[in-house]
């Protein structure tokens, strides 16, 4: 948008002293910025006839489009035209005054074949592009394969628009977008729905064709421009942190230097929220611009690998990806003294059930108050010291400094398998609540909690349910189904494990088939059990 | 090199594949491929209430469906689901269903997998068809012509090529081998160039795929990311992978039918388990409801009738979300407190987003305006909504400009 404010201003100006070609806009493709690049060098030479030659092939807001089938039967061509058709409509909706037509010498030409290997290689691929500086051939020469990728799968009409339309996209100038959600992102693949040409993509072709057109018409009005372009230096493409703590706020620096002979216009977008950028967007010849890059870690643990696309208008490297790697040690474990359990057995006098927090060295917070969701207990906190070993990091016995939290849960606690949260509220800006869940079970616990046929497509179906005891004197004693379209069959594991097994034979009524079954027990706490039972019928 | 002459030769390298026709394209016997996907984490939909979004087991079920056929071998990556409860039985249960859809044959479990317990694990078992493989010593899954070992991540690049010893001794003649770890791409790399045996390394990540396909030697190292978010393939030959294909679940990918249906009943399930009015509560804090603002607060309350954040339950609702915990959370007040959002039956006061989503409880403040004064608040009380996963498009200063009050 700077660019094309800069020219309507250099437009308006009538007497120009000295009139300086705009920096192209970042997320111009390569073939655009050598396009610019090199016809700006002949208008600064005075090579007029050389320029109006080299900006023939530069985007033209009215420019012509033409497809070769080879081997491709005409039922399949219909399909195609069909569908480039759609991706030409939405362009010339997306850019005020577009007009593409189809003709015989084009400048974007596409051949479809069924499928290609590109030279030197048995991978398949599903679209190779092609740029030429001649304007004698088109501009923008694409091989398509209605056949995508090495399973040779058929190219859908949504598929054959998507790829029309980013075509059109690389012909006006674009360069791929990283991320998906753009018109521009593309992969080795298969693209199927059509979406709008996003807000980027359009705004960037408007300004791409303006520039075009700015510098068609300096080589045909014969006006002399001074031309110096950049020339992007990255002396390092990755940022190793090595291994650092979580939640420690990391601050490093890359250059961008400046080889060339223009300013360099540059943007640098992450891949990642975690990160603070800053720098100046443009760096004068011979300069080094500096980057700074503050990283929140607060979110990450184990190794880590993001990365910063730096953009800029040289033509050789309109983008790169700055990878940033570090292996981020916890900030803080938090983990159950003893035997790690997922699953506590709730007694008749209750639980005691014991956490630690410790970090590698020290502990940068301090805990203040503990609060225990799911069932009813009290919890504190006390100063704590001795060996333990982490079970997720494979650091070994470790002499560690940190807290002892203590819940003591009463015996009241619901029926079945209850989700437990324990919630830790620190003095951190970083970490103010720490949290971790485990279940608490008393009497007969059914897992999942109902008994899901999902799909029935089949005469019987059967699906089953595991039921574990508190202890090995407590049985599971009898299954009974109320409803006659479903037989219930308990079958012992182990000592405390026990599988329902349900069978259901539909019979011919539809949709959604909501019942229960009823289990019986010998423990006092669930003495009986009434297990949801959810199937549908297409 | 001339346009002309590198084009004809690009087609020249093609034309022993090239039959005539679409879609009648003869393919080599012995080949099969590897689809590798999944990490899901429980976003079995493209997360956000910005779209479009990335992901999603119904565009993955689609995309799995056109790239795989009979003989190829489709992997799912553990985690299933995201923190343990009845919602992540219900989307584990879920998830295997579209599994099913997928051809899916191994799924790779991690250690919260192993959480779920064998009742719901033994449930993805049977509605998926597929092979769990749980990442201990000594369990591989073969098929025709490949054979996988997999960890949980818990074992350290030493530990990992330990196991491997094992397992590349297992090896028989015309087999791939393929190790799935619940390590990174640093661990997976130094695995890789400890044992040259292995064809594929697949490794756990939360970055995008690399466009550029990563080699040790001869093994290829692929990750398809997380959250369900990519599908790579890699074809075997016979004696070789090719080179990885990465596909973009984006919203250019139409949704399965079946997997959609499949989505459908999810969103039954906690619908009729009334999921959200189960979700636990971590404070007291009684909450009033915008209208309670308004009386003193008429300017600030016109500036919200006009937001989106006005809206919010209605758009939840309209997307079939009202009943899914995931969601209810940011597009309700005060969820997480005994005095917050239950229901929009038993507190319909408490829909949208409101002035205490941002401003905390303020129930004590309008009984006693003078005396408790409600806190300023800045950008951090956008932040538990508008993350970069479920808004990628927040920008501070521009959101706060549209609710400017």
């Amino acid at each position: 948008m700077t660019s094309l404010i800069l020219g309507i201003l250099l437009l308006q100006d009538k007497e120009p002293k000295e009139i300086v070609v705009p920096s192209p806009p970042l997320g111009s493709n390569a073939a655009f910025l050598s396009g610019v690049k090199e016809v700006a060098e002949f208008l600064s030479e005075g090579k007029f006839a050389e320029a109006t030659n080299r900006a023939k092939n530069l985007p033209q807001r009215e420019f012509s489009i033409n497809f070769e089938f080879k081997d491709v039967n005409s039922d399949t061509q219909k399909v195609f035209k069909e569908a480039a058709n759609r991706a030409i409509s939405d362009w010339q909706e997306a850019i005020p005054g577009m007009k593409i037509s189809v003709k015989a010498k084009p400048n974007v030409l596409i051949q479809v074949v069924p499928n290609f290997t590109e030279l030197g290689s048995q991978d398949e691929k599903s679209l190779a592009l092609f740029s030429s500086p001649d304007p004698q051939d088109p501009a923008v020469e694409a091989v398509l394969a209605l056949n995508r990728t090495s399973r040779k799968i058929g190219i859908t009409p949504d598929g054959m628009y998507t790829e029309v339309r980013y075509i059109i996209g690389r012909y006006i100038g674009i360069e791929d977008a990283p991320l998906p959600n753009s018109t521009m992102f593309r992969v080795e693949g298969i693209g199927m729905q059509p979406i709008p040409i996003d807000k980027v993509s359009r705004s960037l072709a408007s300004t791409l064709i303006f520039q075009a057109e700015q510098l068609r018409t300096w080589a045909q009005t014969k006006t002399k421009v001074t031309a110096a372009f950049p020339e992007v230096f990255l002396p390092t493409r990755e940022v190793n942190l090595g291994t650092i703590t979580q939640g420690e706020p990391q601050d490093f620096q890359f250059e961008v230097r400046n080889r060339g002979k223009g300013p360099l216009h540059f943007a640098v977008r992450p891949d990642c929220s975690c990160f603070l950028i800053n720098y100046n967007p443009v760096v004068q010849p011979g300069e080094v611009g500096i980057v700074t890059v503050n990283m929140n870690t607060t979110e990450f643990q184990g190794h880590y690998d993001k990365g910063l696309y730096v953009y800029t208008d040289d033509a050789e490297n309109p983008v790169t990806r700055h990878a940033v790697k570090a292996m981020i040690r916890p900030a803080y474990r938090m983990i159950q003294e003893g035997a790690h359990q997922q699953t506590f057995v709730m007694s008749p006098q209750g639980l005691k059930i014991n956490y630690l927090i410790f970090a590698d060295e020290e502990l940068k917070f301090e805990p203040r108050k503990v609060s225990v969701e799911g069932i009813s207990a009290v919890a504190s906190i006390a100063p704590w010291e001795g060996e333990v070993e982490d079970p997720e990091w494979f650091d070994g016995k470790q002499r560690r400094k940190g807290y002892r939290i203590s819940i003591l849960a009463s015996p009241s606690a619901a029926m079945g398998r209850t989700l437990v949260a324990m919630l830790v509220q620190t003095d951190s800006k970083q970490f103010p609540m720490l949290g971790t869940n485990f279940y608490v079970q008393k009497g007969v616990a059914v897992s999942p909690g109902s008994v899901f046929f999902g799909d029935v497509t089949s005469e019987l179906s059967r699906a089953s349910v595991m039921l574990e005891t508190t202890s090995e004197s407590v049985e599971v004693k009898e299954a009974i189904s109320s409803d006659p379209r479903f037989t219930a069959k308990l079958e012992k594991i182990s000592a405390t494990q026990y599988r329902l097994t349900v069978d259901f034979k539909p019979g011919t009524e539809k949709g959604t088939v909501l019942t229960s079954v009823l289990v019986k027990t010998t423990d006092p706490d669930s003495p009986e059990i009434n297990i949801p039972i959810q199937a549908y019928v297409p | 090199m001339s346009l002309r002459p590198r084009i004809a030769l690009l087609l020249m390298s093609a034309a022993p594949f090239v039959l005539a026709g679409w879609g009648q394209i003869a393919k080599p016997a012995e080949s099969w491929t590897l689809v590798v996907s999944g990490a899901t984490k429980g976003y079995l939909a493209p997360c956000g209430c910005t779209k479009p979004m990335s992901g999603g087991i119904r565009r993955r079920a689609s995309v799995i469906q056109a790239i795989s056929k009979a003989n190829d071998l489709v992997v799912e990556l553990g985690p299933l689901t995201g923190e343990p409860g009845r919602q992540s039985e219900i989307k584990a249960e879920t998830l295997a269903q579209s599994l099913k859809t997928m051809r899916t044959d191994v799924v790779a479990l991690l250690k919260s997998d192993i959480q779920l317990g064998d009742g719901v694990l033994s449930s993805v078992a049977r509605l998926s068809g597929a092979q769990l493989l749980r990442g201990t010593p000594d369990e591989y899954e073969s098929g025709d012509g490949w054979k996988i070992a997999t960890d949980l991540g818990d074992l350290s690049v030493e530990g990992m090529v330990a196991r491997a010893q094992n397992f590349v001794r297992s090896k028989e003649s015309g087999e791939a081998l393929i190790y799935i770890t619940g390590l990174g791409k640093e661990a997976a790399a130094q695995f890789a160039a400890q044992v040259p045996e292995l064809d594929v390394v697949v490794y756990a990540s939360s970055s995008n795929p690399e466009r550029q396909a990563v080699q040790v030697g001869k093994t290829w190292l692929v990750s398809p990311a997380d959250e369900g978010k990519f599908v790579v393939s890699l074809r075997y030959t016979g004696d070789r992978f090719e080179a990885p294909v990465v596909y973009g679940l984006g919203p250019d990918i139409h949704d399965e039918t079946t997997v959609a249906r499949y989505y459908d009943q999810y969103l039954d399930r906690l619908r009729v388990e009334k999921l959200v009015e189960k979700m636990p509560k971590i404070s007291s804090d009684d909450y009033a409801g915008t209208e309670k603002c308004r009386s003193c607060h008429e300017s600030a309350y016109q500036v919200w009738e006009g937001s989106k954040h006005s809206n919010a339950w209605a758009t939840l609702k309209a997307d079939q979300h009202d009943a899914d915990p995931d969601c209810v959370s940011c597009h309700t007040v005060g969820i997480e407190s005994t005095g917050g959002f239950v229901a929009e039956e038993k507190t319909p006061h408490l829909t949208n987003v409101g002035c205490e989503s941002c401003h905390g409880a303020g129930a004590t403040h309008i009984a006693a305006p003078e005396q408790v004064k409600m806190p300023k608040v800045g950008k951090d009380s956008c932040a538990p909504c508008h993350r970069l996963d479920h808004s990628p498009n927040f920008k501070y200063p521009e959101y706060w400009d549209k609710i400017k009050h």
